[in-house]
């Protein structure tokens, strides 16, 4: 079998419909991501147990319902994503009429004229910026994120922000690789401001989950970058720092989404110290994810984002150097949040059962990658070769 | 959960808390806030863009090959 193919591919409707046609398929970019998605849904469903249980006596929650300006955060997320959408569905619209399909093996063999690239990149970057998201269109992540329940944030940090690096991955370095180059310095220069102002912005929140949607913003800036440093390290590194931020982006929600704000009903940091001296085993996986976020060596994060910044680095040292600021930034917004929630004194129940089983995996899996990254890094080689090199 | 551990709500935090979080109900475009909006807005990002095209060009030319074309350069 060619190296890069999809494998496990499924057609749907072949003789029933003759108007569309479904074809799926799983190759070395997408599986980790599918296996990413498979573990988050089930961790999302399992972090609202207190309020999809049918023993819960509160009856005023249910599993979507959010915080108090709820409406104003579900407008900005439709307005912006819809505004997005619209480019994009143009731009695949214009993709089919000139290629005659939407077959993604088709689409990458074909060559699409580099006016056209042009045009169509600006289309699908505005898309795909307002899901990554970038500065200038990351307002709506916060307000989603603080006003969402611990579940749908989960569900927001560790697969829908996904979507926008596969969309990199898969539509603009696939399709349109002439107007990546083209603008690659635009991209980064957003990149570079999200890291930067994102990372500042961070530092000055006063709720902790807006806190982590900022730096999250942030973190996938990195991401963004390594996409469009056009070197293999960059690419895999984006790939394994989507993966380990899947992975603690998550975890780091339910430890201040779910396990302390189902305790305290309070998002704003200044309510909050002393946490280790009576909810320890909190402390220590807070502890592990806070540091893991901040990209320490041995986690997955540090592998992704070193791999981001080499590759980087190697095409454009100046970005390479300002991308990297970011790091110093990481540490100080994660260290300055674990010292405010940790120390001091207060009182608190401890992680029960199910908060444990629900942090184990994504604590035992960002070690692995962390240790051992080759895990994934040998099953997406070829297919990333074969994205660069043909 | 949490039967009896809600934090005791503080007028002062909570004012605090929110007089952080208001900017979209108090911006006024005042002097300041247009250099503000200038400087970080407009420059910063226009002077980043600028020097990495430079750096781009600057291989270019140690590489002893015609600058590459990107947007606006």
């Amino acid at each position: 079998m060619p190296e890069g193919t999809y494998q496990f591919t499924q057609e749907f409707f072949p003789d029933q419909v003759t108007f569309c046609h479904l074809n799926i398929g799983i190759d070395g970019i997408s599986l980790y991501f599918l296996m990413l998605t498979t573990l988050i849904m089930p961790i999302s469903i399992l972090s609202n147990w207190e309020n999809i249980s049918p023993s819960f006596s509160n009856s005023s929650n249910d599993y979507l319902r959010g915080g108090p300006t709820r409406i104003r955060a579900a407008f900005l997320l439709f307005l912006y994503t819809l505004f997005g959408s619209l480019f994009i569905l143009l731009a695949f619209v214009v993709i089919y009429y000139n290629v005659g399909s939407t077959d993604f093996q088709i689409i990458s063999l074909s060559d699409i004229n580099f006016d056209s690239q042009k045009i169509l990149f600006l289309a699908i970057f505005i898309s795909i910026a307002v899901k990554t998201p970038l500065v200038p269109f990351n307002t709506w992540l916060t307000y989603a994120h603080s006003e969402a329940p611990v579940g749908g944030s989960i569900v927001l940090a560790g697969v829908i922000l996904k979507l926008a690096t596969y969309g990199f991955i898969r539509i603009m370095l696939q399709f349109l690789p002439d107007a990546c180059s083209y603008y690659s310095p635009l991209v980064q220069m957003f990149a570079i401001i999200s890291v930067i102002y994102a990372s500042l912005s961070t530092l000055r929140q006063t709720d902790f989950k807006k806190l982590v949607a900022y730096s999250s913003v942030s973190h996938v800036a990195v991401v963004v970058l390594g996409l469009f440093s056009n070197t293999i390290q960059g690419i895999e590194g984006a790939i394994i720092l989507s993966l380990a931020h899947g992975l603690v982006s998550p975890a780091l929600f339910f430890l201040v989404g779910g396990v302390l704000y189902d305790r305290y009903h309070t998002r704003t940091i200044r309510y909050y110290r002393g946490l280790v001296a009576y909810i320890p085993v909190f402390a220590l996986f807070f502890f592990v994810f806070t540091i893991f976020n901040a990209a320490v060596p041995l986690s997955a994060n540090w592998v992704g984002e070193t791999l981001c910044l080499i590759g980087t680095f190697q095409r454009n040292p100046l970005a390479g150097v300002l991308g990297a600021t970011g790091i110093v930034l990481s540490a100080a917004y994660s260290i300055w949040l674990y010292n405010r929630l940790t120390f001091g004194s207060s009182m608190s129940f401890d992680i029960n059962r199910r908060e444990y089983i629900i942090l184990l995996p994504l604590l035992i899996l960002s070690i692995v990658l962390g240790i051992y990254p080759n895990v994934v890094l040998n099953d997406i080689h070829s297919s990333v070769s074969s994205l660069i090199y043909t | 959960m949490g039967g009896g551990m809600e934090a005791h709500k503080n007028r002062w935090i909570e004012d605090w808390s929110t007089a952080r979080e208001n900017l979209e109900h108090n911006f006024r475009w005042t002097r300041r806030n247009l250099a503000l909006v200038g400087i970080f807005g407009v420059a910063v990002p226009v002077l980043i863009y600028k020097g990495i095209i430079k750096e781009f060009h600057m291989q270019d030319e140690d590489a002893g090959r015609p600058y590459r074309k990107f947007w606006l350069a």
